[in-house]
């Protein structure tokens, strides 16, 4: 590896351009849905009109004389497709385990009874309407009060926390709820399935390429050499797209049952039912203190609502467990089942609405205690993890917290409801911190040094949208001393040396030990033929003398400028390419030496207007500590469309279930409501790039979900100090604070 | 008569006849033609992700005027004699343009999927430049408003406003730069005034180019869907809410698009745009102005007109109080004849006018409100912008000395139809100019109406505005010094 290096010339940190900007703003970067093929039939699926029951009969008469229709197709003529078996780790998973049309039982609103295919979209929509299904129709279950329905499970425990409440005098005991919300993608989920006879090639909208393919081989039952899952650019996913739905199958199965290319699309309502949604959540907090702050006490009893089949879990109590020092912890959770679709991953799921359960409690208890609340915070601030009982591999949250109060200048917060005033308007100011894991996924990569003087990096993982093509064309780039110009990254393609889920913001740190390896091993490879190739340059040289710097192959005795361009080598020996392969571990295995995490805080300004009750978001100040960041441009990207998700998640976004019928309402976007440019406050976003190499070498941590954790809380906890009411369930009404 | 319709797309030529004419643009651009850079995201008008421009002769028909549009929600029938933009065509000379540039330097785009929505959105701001209708000096809040009809969320936003503000108007290559208008204008002109019908699997549809054609066409069609802007049927057609037999596009009948002041009335064609309205009004009466610029988004509001959303006749229709205490009248044309019929008069029921089966609406008639009347229309939504409102109103009164007179009071979003709170004005009529007086016609409003808990609002949330609205207009028009603490 380079010998010497000048540091200031990495692109490791410099502030760089999208590299497949220039296709997406130009509309030629090739998304799912816009895969067309010659011959190509559309697919349009039947969702159930009922929430509970079961299919008494399905009349496809009418709709299979219409025109353009090629077939309805349903239980009884689609072909067998199976289930995937059970898989403990993440390479083969799915959130719906039952594959479309295994049975005639209805356990969800919109759940796919039937699809018709036809010559062209409209043909096919117009087919699935005109099918009749009869039901036998159930009420469906979409409650709200979520109760248990098996025994509750106890997540973590230390201490006995139940004691040392009961023996507190400064407690608090309260419930906070999240909704249901949809990720709402702006790219529609969607499937183009070709089948060639022995080989299905399946374009998906999908956040792991590999565990698509490892999905649908199993669910279509072939060998997974037989599936080749394509995603070259996502319209991202919030992990939407992390496991395959049901539309995925049924593509496939009429690629292979008609002989000919599928493509379903989506419509925005049938995203609201077969697409995965965050459920809803009621978590209880009980918390106490002794007088000086110091907590002695935390229980965190969470539930969320599953589908009728999935054990989905929403890990509410992922940060409650380290996040604050307190010997007495217990930590449970129950799953509540319901008629409706089945859950998934949603941006920083579990932490999300966990802290807005934790942080706004702890908010509440610093008023008990009449304490300023990040005063409350550096009192209750862990030396270590004290759930596994490790060190910490680079907490910073303190930093975070000072930095923050800074930048927001709270210093200057007159803790009484109410007292403080601008401009005619309430002003409240709240604050809470964030916690998001910083893990590793296995990952395989190769590096190509070629013959034009240019390299490659390849890797089945994604880009969702985040920049994973640019950070690693950035990390390509440092690693063989090339211009950024000169790397090409290829994704998207589970034919590639198996890749990372993009989940859990872990993409970019799994893959730097990958790719670094995969550079190392492709630079040796390239001495080795520098020094065997009879007639050049360096020929019978020993190869421990030999160096490799930007791009120069030299001796090491000799600067890099007298060495020779890589390419010569490979010229001289005809070498079109020289490849090296690298591959990584992931950190889930094994008991875990240091805590590793992000962190951060949020401050956050609102302005209430109490005569014409008028809540808005004017002012917030976020501090990252996620360790080194690659591109700061794409990182500061992240971090402001975290937080005005996080202003929509406390303001607006709320998946309504009608209760007679199990439908979700508002399943579209004029009724489910996502922020406007309108409601975007003013953002700053800091980052403390402190240095920690325990995840990879360039310190780097993941930056995706960290910003949306404990946002809403600071927001819940800003509304309480301007108007005195306290709002434990999301989304925050207007009617919620009319007095 | 033509039995195809007439339009360009990035430049080049398109006859489209038979079932392609019934498709939407966004489908007939990615599926007929290949074109996907367009992208369809929630195909009913709310995110912008398929925004295109459309450029139609101007009214002297002497240049073409680009507006942006929903695709999504724009049908090829409606685009008779049109050139359509779209993302792919945007390039100068195979190199990004200005704003595309912007966007890539400022990491406007993240996933990409929203940003050729955002690039047409923005380019159509700059697109306005020098044409009187915009200062060229972008700031904040113009780039803000231009982009209130895309939906991102990725971004949270900033980086694309700052694209845009990063971009010096003179740098901005105009359409008419890219595609000389020339050919344009004349195909436009030649073939501007021929009806044209065609006849798809199960549909037709009929461009008629004059009013008298208009009405018999409605007359012999019973259920005919009339669409203009079409940013409310479209919608239905692709939620399958509607399936007509029969379409008749009035794009361009005659005489429907004058916009004029008469005396004191404002006269407003069937086809004159709300982005146009909105103009016209800043000046002369800024409190319509506000609630037509927070009807929707510009891609709304270019293509959509007064006039449909008075067809349309929803409860909550953002111009319906005003002109419901305004006295504004509709002109209807049918086989008998022109006749007048006030707005607060039109409707019987839910969406249902009391015109006959051969009536169009042609003209609306807006009398202006003196300079004396206290006048203020309120829209509550929960977001800033392109938001669906929970509850609409207007009110409006004389003050003779301190006692009220002419009371006009009316609410949406609280029945079935826009009400006309005849009590609550009786009630105020003759009543000092209070406080008391304001809180006491609260009282009575609640009484007048009958809201529903819906999406949008709860019941007893309607009840409330419906009494507190009146308070707060009571502060909102109450001279300074009655609002000082005695």
């Amino acid at each position: 590896m380079p010998a010497t290096k000048d540091k200031s010339n990495s692109p490791i940190g410099r502030e760089t351009k999208r590299i497949d900007g220039p296709l997406k703003v130009t509309g030629n970067a090739i998304y799912t849905s816009d895969h067309n093929f010659p011959g190509m039939l559309y697919a349009v699926p039947v969702g159930s009109t009922i929430a509970n029951g079961s299919i008494a009969k399905l009349d496809t008469k009418d709709a299979e004389k219409m025109p353009g229709v090629k077939g309805v197709f349903h239980r009884a003529n689609i072909g067998k497709l199976f289930r995937v078996a059970p898989n403990s780790d993440y390479n083969a998973f799915s959130d719906e385990d039952r594959p479309p049309f295994e049975d005639d039982v209805v356990r969800y609103y919109g759940q796919y009874v039937a699809v018709a295919v036809a010559d062209t979209f409209e043909q096919a929509t117009a087919a699935a309407e005109a099918v009749k299904v009869t039901y036998n129709e159930k009420k469906p279950n979409v409650d709200t009060y979520l109760t248990a329905d098996s025994k509750v499970k106890v997540d973590s425990e230390r201490g006995d926390a139940q004691k040392a409440f009961d023996a507190a005098s400064i407690k608090l005991d309260e419930t906070y709820v999240t909704p249901a919300e949809t990720h709402n993608v702006i790219e529609l989920h969607s499937s183009v399935a070709v089948y060639d006879g022995t080989t299905f090639t399946l374009y998906e909208t999908t956040q792991g390429v590999m565990n698509h393919r490892n999905v649908l081989c199993q669910v279509l039952g072939v060998e997974p050499e037989h599936v080749k899952v394509i995603s070259k650019f996502l319209g991202s996913g919030f992990g939407s797209k992390i496991t395959p739905w049901p539309q995925s199958a049924l593509a496939a199965a009429l690629a292979r049952k008609l002989g000919k290319p599928i493509k379903i699309v989506l419509s925005r309502k049938m995203a609201f039912h077969a697409a995965g949604h965050r459920p809803r959540t009621q978590q209880r907090v009980r918390i106490s203190a002794d007088a000086g702050g110091k907590l002695t006490s935390i229980q965190h009893d969470y539930l969320n609502h599953t589908s009728i089949l999935d054990d989905y879990k929403e890990n509410c109590g992922e940060c409650t467990k380290y996040f604050y020092s307190c010997p007495n912890v217990r930590i449970t959770t129950a799953l509540s089942r319901r008629n409706i679709g089945t859950p998934t991953s949603m941006r920083g799921p579990g932490a999300v609405p966990g802290l807005f359960a934790t942080e706004s409690a702890l908010d509440e208890l610093a008023i008990k205690l009449k304490m300023d609340p990040i005063q409350l915070r550096l009192i209750n601030e862990p030396e270590k993890d004290e759930d596994l009982n490790i060190p910490f591999a680079s907490r910073n949250l303190v930093d975070c917290y000072k930095t923050g109060a800074e930048k927001f200048g709270w210093a200057k917060r007159d803790p009484k409801i109410g007292s403080m005033k601008r401009d005619g308007l309430t002003l409240g100011w709240g604050m809470a911190g964030a916690g998001w894991i910083a893990e590793r996924f296995s990952a395989e990569a190769t590096v190509e040094l070629r013959n034009d003087g240019t390299a490659k990096v390849s890797t089945g993982t994604q880009d969702i949208g985040t920049g994973t093509y640019t950070v690693l064309a950035q990390v390509l780039a440092d690693k063989v001393g090339l211009s950024l110009e000169k790397c090409e990254v290829v994704l998207g393609d589970s034919s590639l040396p198996p890749g990372p889920l993009s989940g859990g913001s872990m993409v970019t740190a799994s893959l730097i030990p990958a790719v670094a390896k995969a550079a190392q091993k492709a630079i040796g490879t390239l001495l080795s033929a520098a020094v065997k190739t009879p007639g050049a340059k360096y020929f019978g040289v020993d190869q421990k003398e030999m160096d490799y710097t930007e791009g120069m192959v030299h001796k090491k005795d000799e600067s890099a400028s007298a060495g020779i361009p890589f390419q010569q080598v490979l010229d001289s020996g005809n070498f079109k390419f020289i490849l090296g392969k690298g591959s990584s571990e992931s950190t889930f295995a094994g008991k875990p030496e240091s805590s590793k995490h992000s962190y951060g805080a949020h401050f956050v300004e609102v302005t209430w207007q109490e005569e014409i009750a008028r809540l808005r978001v004017s002012r917030v100040v976020t501090v990252i500590d996620a360790g080194k960041i690659i591109n700061p441009k794409a990182g500061r990207n992240q971090i402001e469309g975290a937080v005005v998700m996080g202003i929509g998640m406390a303001l607006f976004e709320h998946t309504n279930y009608e209760p007679t019928k199990g439908a979700p309402l508002n399943s579209n976007l004029a009724d489910y409501i996502l922020a406007v440019n309108a409601d975007v406050p003013d953002l700053e976003v800091h980052f403390l790039e402190f240095e920690n190499k325990d995840l990879n070498e360039y310190g780097a941590r993941g930056i995706g979900e960290i910003g949306l954790a404990g946002l809403a809380a600071a927001i819940a906890n800003a509304v309480h100090h301007a108007t005195g009411i306290r709002i434990r369930e999301l989304p925050i009404k207007i009617e919620d604070l009319l007095v | 008569m033509r039995d195809f319709v007439l339009l360009y797309v990035n430049g080049v030529e398109h006859q489209v006849s038979g079932d392609d004419a019934f498709l939407s643009l966004s489908d007939y651009l990615r599926y007929s033609l290949n074109k996907c850079g367009t992208k369809v995201v929630c195909a009913e008008g709310d995110c912008g992700a398929c925004t295109v421009f459309l450029g139609r002769l101007n009214a002297p028909k002497s240049g073409i005027e680009y507006i942006p549009v929903n695709a999504c929600i724009q049908y090829m029938y409606q685009l008779d004699c049109t050139h359509i933009v779209t993302v792919e065509g945007l390039k100068v000379d195979g190199d990004l343009n200005r704003i595309q540039q912007s966007m890539v330097d400022c990491h406007g785009a993240q996933c990409g999927y929203c940003t050729p929505g955002f690039i047409v959105a923005m380019c159509s701001l700059f697109e306005q430049c020098d044409k009187g209708e915009k200062s060229c000096n972008v700031t904040r809040q113009e780039v803000s408003d231009a982009l209130t009809g895309n939906l991102c969320r990725c971004t949270g936003y900033e980086a694309i406003i700052k694209a845009a503000m990063s971009v010096d108007e003179k740098e901005y290559k105009r359409l008419d730069n890219l595609y000389p208008s020339q050919t344009l204008i004349s195909a436009f002109k030649k073939h501007h005034d021929e009806p044209v019908s065609v006849k798809g699997e199960e549909s037709e549809f009929f461009k008629p180019t004059d009013v008298k054609s208009a009405v018999e066409y409605k007359s012999n069609h019973p259920g005919v869907v009339i669409v203009s802007g079409g940013t409310d049927v479209c919608v239905n057609l692709n939620k399958g809410r509607i399936e007509p037999k029969n379409i008749m596009v009035l794009t361009h009948v005659s005489g429907l698009d004058e916009l004029k002041t008469s005396g004191n009335t404002v006269e407003v064609g069937a086809r004159v745009s709300l982005r146009k309205l909105e103009e016209f009004f800043q000046e002369t009466l800024p409190e319509f102005h506000h609630i037509l610029w927070v009807f929707g988004s510009p891609q709304i509001r270019y293509a959509g007109t007064l006039a449909g959303n008075i067809a349309n006749g929803s409860p909550i229709a953002d111009s319906l109080p005003f002109l419901f205490v305004s006295g504004a009248e509709v002109e209807v044309a049918g086989l008998k004849g022109d006749r007048r019929i006030k707005v607060n008069q039109l409707y019987s029921g839910y969406r249902k006018m009391v015109l006959t089966d051969d009536e169009i609406i042609v003209k609306i008639h807006i009398p202006l409100p003196a300079k004396s009347t206290k006048l203020k229309l309120y829209k509550v939504s929960k977001r800033e912008h392109l938001d669906i409102s929970s509850f609409t109103a207007a009110i409006s009164l004389e003050r003779d000395g301190d006692k009220i007179s002419n009371a006009q009071v009316a609410y949406g979003g609280v029945a079935a139809v826009v009400l006309k709170l005849s009590k609550t004005e009786e009630f105020l009529n003759g009543k000092p100019f209070s406080l008391d007086t304001f809180r006491g016609a609260g009282e009575v409003a609640m009484k007048e109406i009958m809201p529903i808990s819906d999406v949008r609002g709860s019941k007893d949330y309607r009840l409330q505005l419906a009494a507190n609205i009146m308070e707060k207009f009571y502060f909102e028009t109450a001279d300074e010094k009655e609002l000082v603490c005695p």
